[in-house]
């Protein structure tokens, strides 16, 4: 019977500084993992503990798998200090991914806030791929300030895609910046999607998914077409260890990517 | 389910001959006090009726407090066998209906917990009917009756002379078929005895809690919000953790790892949902910061959310976390509280 508790070994092939509190590692595991786009990993640093990840990289790459990774604690310390030749370790993926079948089609809002834009750049490469996945794809993403933008060298990548378009917004501004200043709630009023046939899926911490839901409700979405990453603790990935829960809802085996209409009379779904 | 007379001596019998290939617990007074506990079978010594439930839940057996989960690298990738857990006699039929709520968690989904199931499997469960029921027993309150009716090997019966036993699985038949000579019929005045003594024990147990009977399901119970009554019943909450980890149904846990030398492990402990620091993340926040929250969380659980996954609510009946509860919270009065504050509320 296979053990659910352990990782497996993964090198660190690259150490990639996104911005000064946020970096990516490029990580070749044992053993090649597919992973649906918003599936997570556990990502073990030796000794010290794991913390739960979606990988930032394309699922049809299955050899290399790119984890995002924000500085935020004990174990994302650790990780951060991680060199090229280190063994980390991978457990998963764990979770549902991204509702990318019923993409098909439709128009999407895609809404990512600092770090959130990690698991979403692994939805839209995904999508990317496939030129029958959406009729459009409508990226709007914030972050606190210039220098915490995610990816930035992707963005005139991205906007130049068909299909695609990019909305970029900075809390706060430096003298260098010239594109809009506030929060991403600002930009979703004017993107031009069909909201009738449309998604939107955000991903970012709570306090702006608790906004943008509220800003997408007044744009005329259906709580039914708003998927959102939540937050909680994932620790076992197997809807067993009880801490990530929103209601009956389990992230770690149920999203964490949660259909709002399934949640949104549950208690501190905004937590 | 054939139904035999065994005296006491066939028990010790039934018991020494499990002892043969392993440990065998069994329940009995921790004299001088009414306390009920597991101990471990000594060949030959006999078999006490204790009529109650241990104050240990079984989940300890398999689902360890604290165990070794992995180490890394360098193990195969399969979850070593663990070894047999023991035989216990004495079980309570709270107690068989708590497993039934571990095995859900543990045994289905596509991650089959290998370091429960493997124990499962193995468990060798004699049963008992409970004869003494005191006022923190809530079996009925739970929907169970006091007398297990399945999930056990072999129960046992206290009637006059020994006991009725019945086998509900094959190894239980077979442990009985070792001992014929044991064995008798149990003639219709003790099958009426046993049914009386059930009867007796049920009735006493609805004596007890008819007070705490609902007539709304705890469900639905659960989202009424009346008053200040839900910061009534949890001003007395320390935050001690002891209604949890008593539970025979929360299965809560927590992983950490630690260095081992030159290896890592990865260790499982319980953990409860009433501590603070259980679903803090990282970065600081927590979506249950407060303790009334934490509090309610845990009722959810157990009576909505295990409902929506399971099917069945997540409580046993044992009264456990009634016993062990240093600030005196009785589920039983707080569902009926809130109960009677619904009924004020819609007459009014």
């Amino acid at each position: 019977m296979l053990n659910p508790y352990l990782p497996q070994p993964a090198v660190v092939e690259a150490v990639i500084d996104e911005t000064p509190t946020i970096k990516t590692l490029v990580l070749r595991p044992l053993k090649p993992i597919s992973f649906r786009a918003g599936q997570f990993m556990q990502l073990t640093a030796p000794g010290l503990g794991e913390a739960p990840f979606t990988p930032s990289s394309s699922p049809s790459v299955t050899d290399r798998m790119e984890i995002t990774i924000l500085r935020s604690g004990r174990v994302t310390d650790a990780l951060h200090d991680a060199k090229p030749g280190d063994s980390l370790g991978l457990r998963g993926p764990f979770g549902k991914g991204y509702p990318i079948d019923k993409l098909r089609g439709k128009d999407l809002l895609v809404v990512g806030g600092g770090v959130g834009l990690a698991p979403l750049r692994s939805l839209l490469l995904t999508l990317f791929d496939d030129p029958e996945s959406c009729r459009k794809i409508a990226i709007t993403y914030g972050a606190r300030n210039p220098a915490e933008l995610l990816y930035r060298q992707s963005f005139d990548r991205w906007r130049g895609l068909d299909r695609v378009s990019l909305a970029v917004t900075v809390d706060n501004a430096d003298p260098a910046w010239h594109g809009k200043v506030g929060l991403v709630t600002s930009l979703l009023q004017e993107q031009d999607v069909n909201v009738p046939d449309s998604f939107a899926i955000c991903c970012g911490p709570s306090i702006m998914l608790k906004f943008v839901t509220f800003e997408l409700l007044k744009k005329g979405y259906e709580p039914r077409q708003i998927y959102l990453s939540m937050n909680r603790r994932m620790s076992c990935g197997t809807g067993r260890c009880g801490r990530c829960n929103v209601g009956p809802y389990y992230l770690c085996k149920d999203g964490p990517d949660m259909n709002y209409g399934l949640i949104k009379d549950c208690s501190n779904v905004f937590a | 389910m054939k139904s035999f007379f065994i005296t006491d001596s066939t028990v010790t019998a039934l018991l020494d001959d499990l002892a043969a290939s392993g440990t065998v617990l069994k329940s009995a007074f921790a004299k001088p006090t009414r306390t009920v506990r597991y101990v471990r079978h000594e060949r030959g010594q006999p078999f006490e009726h204790t009529g109650f439930r241990a104050a240990q839940p079984l989940k300890g057996l398999l689902f360890l407090p604290r165990e070794k989960v992995a180490e890394y690298p360098g193990v195969p990738d399969e979850v070593p066998e663990p070894p047999a857990p023991p035989a216990v006699a004495g079980v309570a039929a709270c107690d068989l209906k708590a497993l039934a709520s571990l095995d859900a968690v543990f045994c289905q989904g596509d991650f089959t917990d290998g370091f429960y199931a493997e124990r499962r499997k193995r468990l060798f469960i004699i049963s008992q009917d409970c004869s003494d029921v005191r006022e923190t027993c809530a079996c009925c309150y739970a929907g169970i009756k006091p007398y297990p009716e399945a999930g056990f090997d072999l129960n046992l019966s206290k009637v006059s002379g020994g006991y009725i036993v019945d086998a509900a699985s094959g190894r239980g038949q077979e442990l009985l078929d070792r001992h014929p000579d044991g064995l008798s019929e149990p003639g219709p005045d003790r099958m009426a005895e046993r049914e009386a003594n059930r009867e007796a024990a049920y009735a006493a147990a609805w004596k007890i809690n008819e007070g705490y009977r609902l007539s709304s399901s705890r469900r639905m119970l659960l989202n009424h919000d009346t008053d200040g009554l839900w910061d009534r019943h949890v001003s007395t909450c320390v935050e001690c953790g002891a209604c949890l980890l008593a539970c025979p149904t929360c299965h809560c846990f927590l992983l950490y790892d630690r260095k081992a030398g030159k290896t890592n492990e990865r260790i499982r402990t319980w953990d409860a949902c009433s501590y603070a620091g259980y679903a803090r993340m990282a970065g600081g926040g927590s979506p249950r910061p407060l303790l009334i929250e934490r509090f309610r969380h845990r009722y959810r659980h157990k009576f909505d959310y295990f409902v929506a996954n399971c099917g069945f609510e997540m409580c046993s009946g044992c009264g456990r976390c009634i016993e062990g509860c240093s600030g005196k919270i009785d589920m039983r009065r707080l569902f009926k509280d809130i109960e009677s504050a619904a009924l004020a509320e819609s007459t009014q």
